[in-house]
């Protein structure tokens, strides 16, 4: 049983009196639409290099890898290494070009060469998606976690959250949310490396002793069951950050494509070092709470195992840090979601599908914060709903609905110029609807949260069908599409030569 | 007829063709070693369960540390290529 704990209490405390500050003043600048959305474009590449990687590593990246490890072995690694492999993809290949076409949200990127309402809608809804999924997994984890560390009841954990974030969304905007993110990174890292330093010297940096777990001859089923989910999971890590919407907006906060690039170097180091790190704390945590140094109950279950090797290390003081880094991780990226979710209900539907563009900045401004406290409201409401669902799976849907959805369309938008929106159009929506509705047939959701007898779908991701589905309905209705403008055009040629 | 290009001009061309075969062979190496391993992993190849050295890591550690690495290697070395592609196409503007 961990006993409540004055010192998380203490330091999350400090966290939350220190970015609401930051919030109160942030509010200045989150007036008009340009400061709302993107900060005024004036934020500054290594901040912005902070704020993508705090975007990006959520608790799940910290408290699932490590407890993978802990309960697997050796398939952390598939987490450690999926977390890194989609930074090459964006810095490369969409970044640069996504800065010089884009506004506030990708859609303004895809949109272009197409302007088109229906990509409008394509781009909300996966938009939606994607953080709707994410947001819930990272409210029923704050609730669970909360609950332990605190002995705060989850229905009073959840709506707790829920707020804070909105205070961070409604008056702070874009400025408080990266300013929050890039704390929560730096408080991250800081936390990762000295709990390495302390792991290594207790095993005297002998490192056969420290994987001797993982390594060692502890036979558990492999995390994954067969090899068509494991590189359909490895696609949705390669191809999932380069769809989603709350880190695409990211690059619209600084000035030019140029300093983009230079903040996703920074991103991509930084989580590197983060992962190195963390496949430490994972074979430390395997080999000191289920070795000879064990004997220790997880209460929690495994999720927190990270928390359980802190305690270990450097006892109370450093659990308390723990917890309260660990917290205010998903108070900063639940505020990220948030404002990327509002983004496209107020500029690409309301906007633009809606009011066809016609809308003042005020009242598109005004339709964000209202958006922004709904999803808040039914994200709570959807956290009492999926309490008892598996986080580390929730995780991971929106990558494989991103890899799915947005990642054809952006990837095709940017190098083929003979796609058309009908192309767009629907290859989206079949990555969307593919995704979401193989991921809801698949054994994870169709047996185990749904209690059905047997799946419709054997895999447990589709990202292999999903992805290679949007691609090629989008290349087969763009050259049809475009087919059937050159018969009209040569037909009307005719007519006019006639 | 041939038209004369000028050196500079024919350097950021060059440079700009370098830029863009790291943006696609960049992305494409680090995603096919990422496939791959989570192929060995998923079906427990020996390649990546037995271990290696002095220490008796397993090599799947060994492995994922370098694919870890060589993300950021490789973003840096576009980055570097991007950035000289620029300074290239400046001096051949003046």
């Amino acid at each position: 049983m961990v006993s409540v704990n004055i010192t998380p209490i203490a330091i999350f405390s400090a966290f939350v009196l220190a970015t609401l500050c930051i919030t109160y003043w942030s509010s200045r600048h989150a007036r008009d639409l340009k400061g709302f959305y993107s900060a005024g474009s004036s934020i500054k590449p290594w901040q912005n290099g902070l704020a993508i990687t705090g975007d990006y590593l959520s608790a799940a990246s910290f408290l699932g890898t490590v407890a993978v490890f802990y309960s697997y072995g050796l398939d952390g690694l598939l987490y450690a290494v999926g977390a890194i492999a989609g930074w090459p993809v964006v810095t490369c290949l969409i970044a640069e070009p996504l800065r010089a076409r884009g506004r506030f949200t990708f859609s303004d990127a895809l949109c272009h060469h197409h302007s088109s309402t229906s990509v409008r809608v394509l781009t909300a809804a996966s938009t939606l998606c994607i953080c709707g999924s994410y947001l819930i997994a990272q409210l029923v984890g704050a609730g669970t976690l909360i609950e332990l560390l605190f002995h705060i009841p989850y229905r009073i954990a959840v709506p707790a959250v829920g707020v804070l974030m909105l205070c961070y969304v409604l008056f702070g905007g874009m400025v408080a949310t990266t300013w929050v993110q890039i704390i929560k990174a730096t408080a991250l890292l800081a936390v990762a490396l000295l709990m390495t330093i302390l792991l290594l010297k207790r095993f005297g940096f002998d490192l056969r002793a420290l994987a001797g777990e993982v390594s060692g001859g502890r036979v558990v089923a492999p995390l994954m069951s067969d090899t068509f989910s494991a590189v359909s999971l490895a696609l949705a890590f390669a191809f999932g950050p380069a769809g989603m919407p709350h880190i695409l907006m990211r690059f619209f906060t600084v000035s030019d494509s140029r300093k983009a690039r230079q903040s996703l170097v920074i991103t991509t180091i930084l989580i590197a070092s983060f992962q190195v790190l963390v496949i430490v704390l994972g074979s430390g945590a395997a080999t000191l709470l289920r070795g000879s140094g064990g004997g220790i109950g997880l209460s929690g279950g495994p999720n927190m195992a990270v928390v359980h090797l802190a305690r270990i290390l450097g006892g109370d003081l450093l659990f308390g840090v723990v917890a309260a880094v660990t917290f205010a991780t998903i108070v900063a990226v639940v505020a990220g979601l948030t404002l990327a979710a509002a983004a496209a209900i107020s500029h690409d539907l309301y906007k633009h599908a809606i009011t066809g563009g016609a809308a003042s900045e005020r009242s598109e401004v005004g339709v964000s914060r209202l958006a922004a406290f709904a999803i808040g409201a039914c994200a709570i409401g959807l956290g009492f709903v999926f309490q008892h669902q598996n986080v580390g799976f929730l995780a991971t849907l929106p990558l494989v609905i991103a890899a799915s959805a947005n990642f054809p369309t952006l990837l095709l938008s940017i190098y083929w110029p003979r796609l058309s929106a009908a192309g767009a159009v629907c290859g989206g929506f079949t990555g969307l609807g593919l995704s979401v509705v193989l991921m809801t047939l698949s054994p994870k959701i169709w047996v185990s949260a749904l209690g059905h007898q047997h799946a419709p779908f054997p895999f447990e991701y589709p990202t292999l069908f999903s992805l290679g589905a949007a691609f090629a309905v989008a290349y087969l209705v763009s050259i049809t599409d475009r087919r059937i403008h050159r018969v009209t055009h040569s037909v009307s040629q005719e007519d006019a030569a006639l | 007829m041939t038209a004369i290009v000028p050196d500079s001009q024919r350097a950021a061309a060059t440079a700009r063709q370098l830029r863009k075969l790291a943006s696609w062979c960049i992305p494409a190496l680090t995603t096919a070693l990422t496939v791959a391993f989570f192929y060995l992993l998923s079906t427990r190849s020996p390649l990546i369960v037995r271990p290696v050295g002095l220490h008796g890591i397993p090599a799947g550690t060994i492995a994922a540390i370098a694919i870890i690495l060589l993300a950021p290697a490789g973003v840096l070395g576009y980055a570097a290529f991007a950035n000289r592609t620029e300074r290239i196409a400046k001096r051949s503007q003046r």
